[in-house]
Protein backbone atom coordinates (compact mmCIF):
# COMPACT_ATOMS: atom_id res chain seq x y z
CA UNK A 1 0.00 0.00 0.00
CA UNK A 2 2.61 2.34 1.12
CA UNK A 3 4.75 1.11 -1.41
CA UNK A 4 1.99 2.09 -4.00
CA UNK A 5 1.77 5.19 -2.32
CA UNK A 6 5.21 6.34 -2.48
CA UNK A 7 5.04 5.25 -6.60
CA UNK A 8 2.18 7.42 -7.49
CA UNK A 9 3.73 10.45 -5.92
CA UNK A 10 6.75 9.92 -8.11
CA UNK A 11 4.59 10.43 -10.86
CA UNK A 12 2.64 13.49 -9.49
CA UNK A 13 5.49 15.43 -7.53
CA UNK A 14 7.49 16.79 -10.74
CA UNK A 15 4.04 17.36 -12.95
CA UNK A 16 3.63 20.90 -13.02
CA UNK A 17 0.06 20.40 -14.11
CA UNK A 18 -1.09 18.34 -11.33
CA UNK A 19 0.01 21.05 -9.00
CA UNK A 20 -1.64 23.79 -10.98
CA UNK A 21 -4.99 21.73 -11.09
CA UNK A 22 -4.62 21.37 -7.12
CA UNK A 23 -3.87 25.19 -6.41
CA UNK A 24 -6.68 26.23 -8.23
CA UNK A 25 -9.00 23.76 -6.46
CA UNK A 26 -7.77 24.66 -3.53
CA UNK A 27 -8.14 28.25 -4.13
CA UNK A 28 -11.58 27.97 -5.60
CA UNK A 29 -12.28 26.05 -2.22
CA UNK A 30 -11.00 28.37 0.28
CA UNK A 31 -12.55 31.60 -2.22
CA UNK A 32 -16.46 29.48 -1.90
CA UNK A 33 -15.70 29.31 1.65
CA UNK A 34 -14.34 32.56 3.03
CA UNK A 35 -16.74 34.66 0.78
CA UNK A 36 -20.06 33.03 0.64
CA UNK A 37 -21.33 34.84 3.86
CA UNK A 38 -20.46 38.30 2.27
CA UNK A 39 -22.50 37.27 -0.93
CA UNK A 40 -25.40 36.06 1.01
CA UNK A 41 -25.63 38.85 2.85
CA UNK A 42 -25.98 41.06 -0.07
CA UNK A 43 -28.00 39.15 -1.47
CA UNK A 44 -30.60 39.45 1.73
CA UNK A 45 -29.94 43.35 1.58
CA UNK A 46 -31.05 43.62 -1.46
CA UNK A 47 -34.26 41.62 -0.82
CA UNK A 48 -34.64 43.52 2.53
CA UNK A 49 -35.22 46.94 0.35
CA UNK A 50 -37.85 45.16 -1.23
CA UNK A 51 -39.13 43.37 1.21
CA UNK A 52 -41.42 44.35 3.72
CA UNK A 53 -40.40 42.00 6.35
CA UNK A 54 -36.64 42.93 7.78
CA UNK A 55 -34.39 40.00 7.72
CA UNK A 56 -31.39 40.11 10.11
CA UNK A 57 -28.31 39.75 8.44
CA UNK A 58 -26.64 36.53 9.65
CA UNK A 59 -23.91 34.37 10.42
CA UNK A 60 -23.39 31.07 8.27
CA UNK A 61 -20.10 30.73 9.83
CA UNK A 62 -21.27 30.18 13.69
CA UNK A 63 -20.68 26.86 15.02
CA UNK A 64 -21.58 24.13 14.35
CA UNK A 65 -24.10 25.33 11.70
CA UNK A 66 -20.87 26.18 9.73
CA UNK A 67 -19.88 22.41 9.37
CA UNK A 68 -23.43 21.54 7.45
CA UNK A 69 -23.37 24.97 5.31
CA UNK A 70 -19.60 24.58 3.97
CA UNK A 71 -20.37 20.86 3.35
CA UNK A 72 -23.24 21.81 1.11
CA UNK A 73 -21.02 24.64 -0.67
CA UNK A 74 -18.01 22.57 -1.39
CA UNK A 75 -20.09 19.78 -2.61
CA UNK A 76 -20.47 22.01 -5.98
CA UNK A 77 -16.86 22.43 -6.50
CA UNK A 78 -16.27 18.15 -6.23
CA UNK A 79 -16.79 18.49 -10.41
CA UNK A 80 -13.15 20.03 -10.09
CA UNK A 81 -11.68 17.09 -8.44
CA UNK A 82 -12.90 14.78 -11.13
CA UNK A 83 -11.25 16.88 -13.20
CA UNK A 84 -7.97 15.97 -11.86
CA UNK A 85 -8.54 11.92 -11.72
CA UNK A 86 -9.42 11.90 -15.06
CA UNK A 87 -6.73 13.91 -16.27
CA UNK A 88 -3.97 11.44 -14.08
CA UNK A 89 -5.84 8.54 -15.19
CA UNK A 90 -6.08 8.97 -18.88
CA UNK A 91 -2.88 10.33 -19.27
CA UNK A 92 -1.55 7.24 -18.24
CA UNK A 93 -3.73 5.45 -21.17
CA UNK A 94 -2.66 8.37 -23.68
CA UNK A 95 1.15 8.22 -22.42
CA UNK A 96 0.47 4.37 -22.59
CA UNK A 97 2.22 4.05 -19.28
CA UNK A 98 -0.24 1.66 -17.49
CA UNK A 99 2.02 -0.76 -20.00
CA UNK A 100 5.31 0.50 -18.66
CA UNK A 101 4.02 -0.20 -14.97
CA UNK A 102 2.27 -3.67 -15.60
CA UNK A 103 5.75 -4.76 -17.58
CA UNK A 104 7.68 -3.76 -14.88
CA UNK A 105 5.62 -6.08 -12.43
CA UNK A 106 3.05 -4.20 -11.06
CA UNK A 107 0.01 -6.38 -11.06
CA UNK A 108 -2.95 -4.85 -12.48
CA UNK A 109 -5.19 -5.11 -9.43
CA UNK A 110 -1.98 -2.90 -7.54
CA UNK A 111 -2.34 -0.18 -10.85
CA UNK A 112 -6.38 0.11 -10.09
CA UNK A 113 -5.01 0.38 -6.41
CA UNK A 114 -2.87 3.01 -7.10
CA UNK A 115 -5.22 4.84 -8.36
CA UNK A 116 -7.73 4.10 -5.86
CA UNK A 117 -5.41 5.60 -3.53
CA UNK A 118 -5.03 8.68 -5.54
CA UNK A 119 -8.51 9.93 -5.40
CA UNK A 120 -8.68 8.58 -1.71
CA UNK A 121 -6.18 11.14 -1.02
CA UNK A 122 -7.52 14.16 -3.05
CA UNK A 123 -10.54 13.36 -1.63
CA UNK A 124 -8.88 13.58 2.04
CA UNK A 125 -7.60 17.22 0.90
CA UNK A 126 -10.87 18.01 0.05
CA UNK A 127 -11.95 17.09 3.85
CA UNK A 128 -9.24 19.02 5.55
CA UNK A 129 -9.54 22.35 3.80
CA UNK A 130 -13.14 21.96 4.71
CA UNK A 131 -11.83 21.16 8.14
CA UNK A 132 -9.81 24.21 8.42
CA UNK A 133 -11.67 26.80 6.76
CA UNK A 134 -14.45 25.52 9.23
CA UNK A 135 -12.70 25.69 12.19
CA UNK A 136 -10.96 28.98 10.92
CA UNK A 137 -14.26 30.90 10.26
CA UNK A 138 -16.04 28.87 13.37
CA UNK A 139 -13.57 30.64 15.42
CA UNK A 140 -13.74 33.81 14.09
CA UNK A 141 -18.06 33.95 14.20
CA UNK A 142 -19.29 32.10 17.39
CA UNK A 143 -19.76 33.76 20.72
CA UNK A 144 -19.37 31.59 22.90
CA UNK A 145 -17.20 28.80 22.11
CA UNK A 146 -17.96 25.21 23.96
CA UNK A 147 -16.13 22.12 22.47
CA UNK A 148 -19.51 20.56 22.49
CA UNK A 149 -20.80 23.08 19.80
CA UNK A 150 -17.87 22.55 17.86
CA UNK A 151 -18.23 19.25 17.66
CA UNK A 152 -21.99 18.86 16.85
CA UNK A 153 -22.77 18.49 13.35
CA UNK A 154 -18.94 17.81 12.65
CA UNK A 155 -20.31 14.14 11.00
CA UNK A 156 -20.83 16.47 7.98
CA UNK A 157 -17.16 16.45 7.49
CA UNK A 158 -17.72 12.89 7.15
CA UNK A 159 -20.22 13.13 5.08
CA UNK A 160 -18.30 15.52 2.95
CA UNK A 161 -15.49 13.01 1.73
CA UNK A 162 -17.69 10.05 1.07
CA UNK A 163 -19.75 12.48 -1.32
CA UNK A 164 -16.47 13.49 -3.12
CA UNK A 165 -14.66 10.03 -2.83
CA UNK A 166 -18.05 8.69 -4.27
CA UNK A 167 -17.85 11.09 -7.18
CA UNK A 168 -14.22 10.35 -7.60
CA UNK A 169 -14.51 6.78 -7.62
CA UNK A 170 -17.07 7.55 -10.68
CA UNK A 171 -14.89 9.55 -12.34
CA UNK A 172 -12.21 6.84 -11.50
CA UNK A 173 -14.32 4.15 -13.36
CA UNK A 174 -15.45 6.80 -16.11
CA UNK A 175 -11.41 7.03 -16.93
CA UNK A 176 -10.52 3.54 -16.69
CA UNK A 177 -13.46 2.92 -19.35
CA UNK A 178 -12.87 5.34 -21.65
CA UNK A 179 -9.08 5.89 -21.21
CA UNK A 180 -9.10 9.63 -23.32
CA UNK A 181 -9.34 12.83 -21.62
CA UNK A 182 -11.42 14.62 -23.35
CA UNK A 183 -14.41 12.33 -23.80
CA UNK A 184 -13.81 11.28 -20.89
CA UNK A 185 -13.85 14.23 -18.77
CA UNK A 186 -17.23 15.39 -21.73
CA UNK A 187 -19.02 12.04 -20.54
CA UNK A 188 -18.69 12.39 -17.20
CA UNK A 189 -19.89 16.63 -17.45
CA UNK A 190 -22.77 14.89 -19.48
CA UNK A 191 -23.97 12.61 -16.72
CA UNK A 192 -23.63 14.98 -14.44
CA UNK A 193 -24.94 18.20 -15.36
CA UNK A 194 -27.48 16.62 -18.03
CA UNK A 195 -28.06 13.20 -18.46
CA UNK A 196 -29.15 12.06 -15.16
CA UNK A 197 -31.39 15.38 -13.71
CA UNK A 198 -33.13 14.38 -17.19
CA UNK A 199 -33.77 10.77 -16.23
CA UNK A 200 -33.96 11.50 -12.15
CA UNK A 201 -37.36 13.99 -13.47
CA UNK A 202 -38.55 10.62 -15.43
CA UNK A 203 -38.32 8.92 -12.68
CA UNK A 204 -40.34 8.39 -9.72
CA UNK A 205 -39.01 10.19 -6.41
CA UNK A 206 -38.66 7.30 -4.70
CA UNK A 207 -36.00 5.53 -7.40
CA UNK A 208 -34.49 8.72 -8.12
CA UNK A 209 -33.07 9.04 -4.88
CA UNK A 210 -30.68 6.54 -5.85
CA UNK A 211 -29.36 7.36 -8.73
CA UNK A 212 -25.35 7.95 -7.69
CA UNK A 213 -25.44 11.82 -8.20
CA UNK A 214 -28.74 12.02 -6.96
CA UNK A 215 -27.50 9.80 -3.62
CA UNK A 216 -24.12 12.01 -3.47
CA UNK A 217 -26.30 15.18 -3.33
CA UNK A 218 -28.97 14.03 -0.65
CA UNK A 219 -25.81 12.72 1.62
CA UNK A 220 -25.68 17.04 2.23
CA UNK A 221 -29.08 18.81 2.27
CA UNK A 222 -29.62 22.00 1.70
CA UNK A 223 -28.70 24.04 5.18
CA UNK A 224 -31.62 25.43 6.72
CA UNK A 225 -31.44 29.29 6.89
CA UNK A 226 -33.93 32.29 8.39
CA UNK A 227 -34.69 32.79 4.66
CA UNK A 228 -35.40 29.31 4.34
CA UNK A 229 -37.28 28.74 8.00
CA UNK A 230 -39.34 32.36 6.72
CA UNK A 231 -40.93 30.68 3.99
CA UNK A 232 -41.35 27.32 6.00
CA UNK A 233 -39.26 25.21 4.27
CA UNK A 234 -37.48 23.35 6.45
CA UNK A 235 -34.42 21.33 5.38
CA UNK A 236 -32.76 18.31 6.76
CA UNK A 237 -30.45 19.45 9.03
CA UNK A 238 -28.61 15.82 9.53
CA UNK A 239 -26.77 13.06 7.39
CA UNK A 240 -29.63 10.25 6.86
CA UNK A 241 -28.07 6.78 7.47
CA UNK A 242 -29.35 5.62 3.91
CA UNK A 243 -28.11 7.90 1.78
CA UNK A 244 -24.79 7.30 3.36
CA UNK A 245 -25.12 3.38 2.97
CA UNK A 246 -26.28 4.54 -1.23
CA UNK A 247 -22.92 6.00 -1.49
CA UNK A 248 -21.06 3.16 -0.03
CA UNK A 249 -22.11 0.90 -2.01
CA UNK A 250 -22.05 2.44 -5.03
CA UNK A 251 -18.06 3.11 -4.36
CA UNK A 252 -18.06 -0.99 -3.92
CA UNK A 253 -19.60 -0.92 -7.18
CA UNK A 254 -17.66 1.51 -9.04
CA UNK A 255 -14.58 -0.48 -8.19
CA UNK A 256 -15.41 -3.38 -8.24
CA UNK A 257 -16.36 -3.13 -12.06
CA UNK A 258 -13.11 -1.59 -12.22
CA UNK A 259 -11.33 -4.73 -11.14
CA UNK A 260 -13.29 -7.22 -13.18
CA UNK A 261 -13.23 -5.27 -16.08
CA UNK A 262 -9.39 -4.85 -15.95
CA UNK A 263 -9.34 -8.80 -15.43
CA UNK A 264 -9.66 -9.21 -19.32
CA UNK A 265 -9.16 -6.24 -20.80
CA UNK A 266 -6.38 -5.43 -23.28
CA UNK A 267 -3.89 -2.35 -22.02
CA UNK B 1 21.07 -28.99 -17.10
CA UNK B 2 19.30 -26.14 -18.81
CA UNK B 3 15.83 -25.33 -17.45
CA UNK B 4 12.44 -23.83 -19.35
CA UNK B 5 12.52 -20.07 -18.74
CA UNK B 6 9.57 -19.65 -20.99
CA UNK B 7 7.19 -22.06 -22.25
CA UNK B 8 3.93 -21.03 -24.59
CA UNK B 9 1.51 -23.60 -25.29
CA UNK B 10 -1.14 -23.30 -27.99
CA UNK B 11 -1.70 -18.95 -27.83
CA UNK B 12 -4.20 -17.76 -29.53
CA UNK B 13 -5.30 -14.37 -29.91
CA UNK B 14 -7.92 -12.25 -32.22
CA UNK B 15 -8.56 -8.38 -32.72
CA UNK B 16 -12.11 -8.75 -33.27
CA UNK B 17 -12.23 -11.18 -36.68
CA UNK B 18 -8.26 -10.84 -37.54
CA UNK B 19 -7.03 -13.46 -36.07
CA UNK B 20 -3.53 -12.00 -34.78
CA UNK B 21 -1.91 -15.43 -33.45
CA UNK B 22 -2.96 -18.98 -33.97
CA UNK B 23 -2.27 -21.84 -32.00
CA UNK B 24 1.40 -20.51 -31.44
CA UNK B 25 3.66 -22.36 -28.85
CA UNK B 26 7.34 -22.08 -28.01
CA UNK B 27 9.62 -23.20 -25.75
CA UNK B 28 12.82 -21.03 -24.16
CA UNK B 29 15.68 -22.16 -22.60
CA UNK B 30 17.98 -20.54 -20.42
CA UNK B 31 20.64 -18.51 -22.20
CA UNK B 32 18.66 -18.41 -25.25
CA UNK B 33 18.66 -15.74 -27.32
CA UNK B 34 15.59 -16.45 -29.71
CA UNK B 35 14.66 -14.10 -32.37
CA UNK B 36 11.11 -13.99 -33.33
CA UNK B 37 11.00 -13.31 -36.59
CA UNK B 38 7.86 -11.76 -39.57
CA UNK B 39 6.45 -9.26 -41.40
CA UNK B 40 4.64 -6.58 -39.82
CA UNK B 41 1.58 -7.43 -38.24
CA UNK B 42 2.41 -11.36 -38.31
CA UNK B 43 2.01 -11.06 -34.33
CA UNK B 44 5.41 -10.51 -32.97
CA UNK B 45 3.91 -8.06 -30.81
CA UNK B 46 0.63 -9.75 -29.63
CA UNK B 47 2.77 -12.50 -28.27
CA UNK B 48 5.38 -10.16 -26.46
CA UNK B 49 2.17 -8.20 -25.58
CA UNK B 50 0.35 -11.43 -23.46
CA UNK B 51 4.03 -12.35 -21.84
CA UNK B 52 4.04 -9.77 -20.23
CA UNK B 53 0.46 -9.09 -19.17
CA UNK B 54 -0.17 -6.15 -21.53
CA UNK B 55 -2.76 -8.19 -23.40
CA UNK B 56 -5.18 -11.34 -22.07
CA UNK B 57 -4.83 -14.39 -24.76
CA UNK B 58 -8.15 -15.96 -25.98
CA UNK B 59 -6.92 -19.45 -25.55
CA UNK B 60 -3.62 -21.10 -24.67
CA UNK B 61 -1.20 -20.52 -21.57
CA UNK B 62 2.23 -19.52 -20.83
CA UNK B 63 4.19 -19.95 -18.23
CA UNK B 64 7.13 -18.08 -16.79
CA UNK B 65 10.38 -19.63 -14.80
CA UNK B 66 7.83 -23.38 -14.99
CA UNK B 67 5.33 -21.60 -12.81
CA UNK B 68 1.87 -19.81 -13.97
CA UNK B 69 2.94 -16.12 -14.86
CA UNK B 70 2.39 -13.77 -11.53
CA UNK B 71 3.40 -10.20 -11.55
CA UNK B 72 6.58 -10.79 -9.63
CA UNK B 73 7.28 -13.01 -12.41
CA UNK B 74 7.45 -9.66 -14.63
CA UNK B 75 9.58 -8.18 -12.07
CA UNK B 76 12.88 -10.47 -13.14
CA UNK B 77 12.17 -9.64 -16.86
CA UNK B 78 13.38 -6.38 -18.73
CA UNK B 79 11.11 -5.32 -21.46
CA UNK B 80 10.53 -2.63 -24.30
CA UNK B 81 7.43 -3.18 -26.25
CA UNK B 82 6.66 -1.33 -29.61
CA UNK B 83 7.22 2.12 -28.25
CA UNK B 84 9.32 3.74 -25.43
CA UNK B 85 6.43 4.25 -22.31
CA UNK B 86 7.20 6.53 -20.08
CA UNK B 87 5.99 9.80 -18.59
CA UNK B 88 7.04 12.91 -20.42
CA UNK B 89 7.04 15.65 -17.90
CA UNK B 90 9.49 13.53 -15.92
CA UNK B 91 13.57 13.40 -16.27
CA UNK B 92 15.04 9.83 -17.10
CA UNK B 93 16.40 10.04 -13.74
CA UNK B 94 13.05 9.96 -12.51
CA UNK B 95 11.34 7.89 -14.77
CA UNK B 96 13.86 4.76 -14.25
CA UNK B 97 13.01 5.72 -10.12
CA UNK B 98 9.20 4.71 -11.10
CA UNK B 99 10.70 1.50 -12.66
CA UNK B 100 13.25 0.43 -9.96
CA UNK B 101 10.51 0.92 -7.52
CA UNK B 102 7.87 -1.05 -9.10
CA UNK B 103 10.75 -3.53 -9.27
CA UNK B 104 11.55 -3.33 -6.53
CA UNK B 105 15.11 -2.70 -6.37
CA UNK B 106 17.73 -0.12 -5.42
CA UNK B 107 18.11 3.69 -7.57
CA UNK B 108 21.84 2.59 -7.69
CA UNK B 109 22.16 1.03 -10.83
CA UNK B 110 20.01 4.08 -13.00
CA UNK B 111 23.33 5.90 -13.51
CA UNK B 112 25.05 2.64 -14.88
CA UNK B 113 22.45 1.77 -17.31
CA UNK B 114 22.27 5.54 -18.53
CA UNK B 115 25.67 5.25 -18.91
CA UNK B 116 25.48 2.09 -20.80
CA UNK B 117 22.93 3.73 -23.44
CA UNK B 118 24.79 7.06 -23.40
CA UNK B 119 22.44 8.90 -21.97
CA UNK B 120 24.32 10.44 -18.74
CA UNK B 121 24.83 14.33 -20.42
CA UNK B 122 20.32 14.35 -20.55
CA UNK B 123 19.97 12.59 -17.52
CA UNK B 124 18.04 15.14 -15.89
CA UNK B 125 16.64 16.30 -19.47
CA UNK B 126 12.53 15.76 -19.33
CA UNK B 127 11.50 12.67 -21.11
CA UNK B 128 9.53 15.17 -23.90
CA UNK B 129 12.75 16.79 -24.64
CA UNK B 130 14.39 13.41 -26.10
CA UNK B 131 14.83 12.69 -29.63
CA UNK B 132 13.23 9.59 -30.93
CA UNK B 133 16.45 7.55 -30.67
CA UNK B 134 17.27 8.80 -27.28
CA UNK B 135 14.18 7.61 -25.99
CA UNK B 136 14.51 4.67 -28.06
CA UNK B 137 17.83 3.99 -25.78
CA UNK B 138 15.97 5.17 -22.61
CA UNK B 139 13.73 2.41 -23.18
CA UNK B 140 16.47 -0.09 -23.73
CA UNK B 141 18.13 1.04 -20.46
CA UNK B 142 15.06 0.77 -18.73
CA UNK B 143 14.64 -2.78 -19.30
CA UNK B 144 18.42 -3.28 -17.69
CA UNK B 145 16.93 -2.22 -14.32
CA UNK B 146 17.98 -4.60 -11.67
CA UNK B 147 20.03 -7.08 -13.73
CA UNK B 148 16.73 -9.42 -15.02
CA UNK B 149 17.24 -12.75 -16.12
CA UNK B 150 15.09 -12.40 -19.19
CA UNK B 151 15.14 -9.60 -21.62
CA UNK B 152 12.30 -9.08 -24.21
CA UNK B 153 13.01 -6.39 -26.59
CA UNK B 154 10.78 -5.45 -29.46
CA UNK B 155 12.46 -3.63 -32.44
CA UNK B 156 14.66 -2.34 -30.03
CA UNK B 157 16.30 -1.01 -33.33
CA UNK B 158 13.83 1.16 -34.54
CA UNK B 159 15.09 4.79 -35.36
CA UNK B 160 18.16 4.47 -34.50
CA UNK B 161 21.59 5.86 -36.36
CA UNK B 162 24.04 3.11 -37.58
CA UNK B 163 25.82 3.62 -33.88
CA UNK B 164 23.60 3.35 -31.65
CA UNK B 165 22.00 0.05 -33.56
CA UNK B 166 25.88 -1.22 -32.87
CA UNK B 167 25.48 -0.42 -29.26
CA UNK B 168 22.40 -1.66 -29.38
CA UNK B 169 23.34 -5.17 -30.84
CA UNK B 170 26.85 -5.16 -28.56
CA UNK B 171 24.72 -5.18 -25.71
CA UNK B 172 22.36 -7.57 -26.20
CA UNK B 173 25.66 -9.77 -27.38
CA UNK B 174 26.86 -8.65 -23.84
CA UNK B 175 23.87 -9.36 -21.73
CA UNK B 176 23.47 -12.84 -23.78
CA UNK B 177 27.06 -14.10 -22.57
CA UNK B 178 26.24 -13.27 -18.99
CA UNK B 179 23.29 -16.15 -19.50
CA UNK B 180 20.55 -13.63 -19.90
CA UNK B 181 17.60 -15.12 -22.18
CA UNK B 182 16.56 -12.88 -24.95
CA UNK B 183 13.78 -12.98 -26.71
CA UNK B 184 13.85 -10.13 -29.56
CA UNK B 185 11.15 -9.55 -31.58
CA UNK B 186 12.24 -7.74 -35.19
CA UNK B 187 11.75 -7.67 -39.23
CA UNK B 188 15.45 -7.24 -39.80
CA UNK B 189 16.74 -10.54 -40.38
CA UNK B 190 20.41 -9.94 -40.66
CA UNK B 191 20.35 -8.45 -37.49
CA UNK B 192 18.66 -11.56 -36.06
CA UNK B 193 20.67 -13.64 -37.83
CA UNK B 194 23.90 -11.83 -36.15
CA UNK B 195 22.89 -11.95 -32.60
CA UNK B 196 20.07 -15.00 -32.58
CA UNK B 197 20.79 -18.40 -31.08
CA UNK B 198 17.17 -19.28 -31.95
CA UNK B 199 14.64 -18.28 -34.43
CA UNK B 200 10.68 -18.58 -34.27
CA UNK B 201 9.26 -17.34 -37.80
CA UNK B 202 5.76 -16.45 -37.90
CA UNK B 203 3.54 -15.57 -40.60
CA UNK B 204 -0.39 -14.17 -40.28
CA UNK B 205 0.10 -15.10 -36.37
CA UNK B 206 1.17 -18.91 -37.83
CA UNK B 207 4.79 -19.93 -36.42
CA UNK B 208 6.37 -21.55 -39.44
CA UNK B 209 9.63 -22.39 -37.87
CA UNK B 210 10.94 -22.76 -35.31
CA UNK B 211 14.52 -23.93 -34.00
CA UNK B 212 18.50 -22.71 -33.59
CA UNK B 213 19.64 -20.57 -36.69
CA UNK B 214 22.29 -22.83 -37.65
CA UNK B 215 19.66 -25.49 -38.41
CA UNK B 216 17.70 -23.04 -39.65
CA UNK B 217 20.80 -21.92 -42.20
CA UNK B 218 21.99 -25.21 -42.77
CA UNK B 219 18.59 -26.47 -43.84
CA UNK B 220 19.08 -23.72 -46.32
CA UNK B 221 22.24 -26.32 -47.50
CA UNK B 222 20.34 -27.35 -50.20
CA UNK B 223 21.92 -28.89 -53.18
CA UNK B 224 19.69 -30.68 -56.18
CA UNK B 225 21.45 -33.50 -58.49
CA UNK B 226 20.65 -35.49 -60.80
CA UNK B 227 22.45 -38.91 -62.57
CA UNK B 228 21.50 -41.44 -64.97
CA UNK B 229 20.47 -44.32 -62.37
CA UNK B 230 17.83 -41.71 -60.18
CA UNK B 231 17.42 -44.86 -57.71
CA UNK B 232 20.84 -45.83 -57.27
CA UNK B 233 21.58 -41.98 -56.92
CA UNK B 234 19.29 -41.95 -53.84
CA UNK B 235 20.30 -44.98 -52.21
CA UNK B 236 23.88 -43.93 -52.26
CA UNK B 237 22.71 -40.25 -50.80
CA UNK B 238 21.04 -41.84 -48.34
CA UNK B 239 23.90 -43.28 -46.92
CA UNK B 240 26.67 -40.29 -46.94
CA UNK B 241 26.96 -39.18 -43.34
CA UNK B 242 27.34 -35.26 -44.76
CA UNK B 243 23.05 -35.42 -45.58
CA UNK B 244 20.77 -35.04 -43.58
CA UNK B 245 18.15 -35.78 -45.37
CA UNK B 246 17.40 -36.75 -49.18
CA UNK B 247 14.02 -36.71 -51.47
CA UNK B 248 13.07 -37.24 -54.82
CA UNK B 249 11.48 -34.16 -56.46
CA UNK B 250 10.00 -34.66 -59.71
CA UNK B 251 13.48 -35.43 -61.26
CA UNK B 252 15.75 -34.07 -59.46
CA UNK B 253 17.16 -35.47 -55.68
CA UNK B 254 17.11 -32.96 -53.40
CA UNK B 255 19.59 -32.76 -50.62
CA UNK B 256 19.74 -31.50 -47.25
CA UNK B 257 23.06 -30.90 -45.62
CA UNK B 258 24.24 -31.29 -42.48
CA UNK B 259 27.41 -28.94 -42.24
CA UNK B 260 28.34 -27.05 -45.53
CA UNK B 261 30.16 -28.92 -47.78
CA UNK B 262 31.43 -27.75 -51.00
CA UNK B 263 30.08 -28.88 -54.76
CA UNK B 264 33.22 -30.04 -55.79
CA UNK B 265 33.45 -32.40 -52.09
CA UNK B 266 29.78 -34.04 -52.77
CA UNK B 267 30.33 -34.68 -56.70
CA UNK B 268 33.91 -35.79 -55.95
CA UNK B 269 31.82 -38.40 -52.91
CA UNK B 270 29.72 -39.70 -55.51
CA UNK B 271 32.44 -40.21 -58.27
CA UNK B 272 33.88 -42.28 -55.75
CA UNK B 273 31.25 -44.40 -55.18
CA UNK B 274 30.87 -44.94 -59.33
CA UNK B 275 28.22 -42.29 -59.94
CA UNK B 276 28.42 -39.47 -62.25
CA UNK B 277 26.46 -36.30 -61.65
CA UNK B 278 24.87 -34.85 -64.45
CA UNK B 279 23.75 -31.98 -62.69
CA UNK B 280 24.42 -30.27 -59.54
CA UNK B 281 22.97 -27.20 -58.37
CA UNK B 282 23.99 -26.15 -54.53
CA UNK B 283 23.15 -22.57 -52.52
CA UNK B 284 23.80 -21.82 -49.37
CA UNK B 285 21.05 -19.09 -48.40
CA UNK B 286 20.83 -16.41 -45.85
CA UNK B 287 18.22 -16.48 -43.72
CA UNK B 288 16.83 -13.75 -45.66
CA UNK B 289 16.48 -15.90 -48.94
CA UNK B 290 14.64 -18.88 -46.56
CA UNK B 291 12.87 -16.28 -44.38
CA UNK B 292 11.41 -15.41 -47.77
CA UNK B 293 10.70 -18.59 -49.24
CA UNK B 294 9.20 -19.72 -45.65
CA UNK B 295 6.57 -16.49 -46.23
CA UNK B 296 5.67 -18.04 -50.06
CA UNK B 297 4.79 -21.29 -48.93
Amino acid sequence: MLKLLKIDIRKYLYSKVFWVMLAVYFALLVLFFFGVEKFVNEALKNANDSSPVSMPAFSIYAFPYVWHNLAFLGGFLKIFLALIILYFITSEFTNNTIRQNIMNGMSRNSFILSKLLFVMVLSVFSALVLLFSGFVLGMLHTEEITWTLMMQKSGFIAAYFLEVFTFGVMAMLLGFLIRKPTLSIGALAVYYYIAEPIISAILPEQVAQYLPVEAMGNLIDIPNTALMKMFGVNFRDYVSLQDGITCVVYSIVFIMLIFLIYRRKDL
Amino acid sequence: MDHLVLEIHHMSKSYGHIRALNDFSLEVHKGDVVGILGPNGSGKTTILGILLDILKPDAGEYLWFGKEPVSSSRKKIGALLEQPLFYPYLSAVKNLKIVADIKGVSHESIDKVLETVGLTDRKNSKYKTYSLGMKQRLAVAATLIGNPEVLILDEPTNGLDPKSIALIRNLIADVARKGVTVLLASHLLDEVQKICSHVAILDKGVSLHAGRVEEVLNSALRVEIKAEDMEGLYKEASEMAFISECRLEEDVLVLMLKEDVEPAEINKSFASRGIYLSYLSAGKRSLESYFLDLLKE
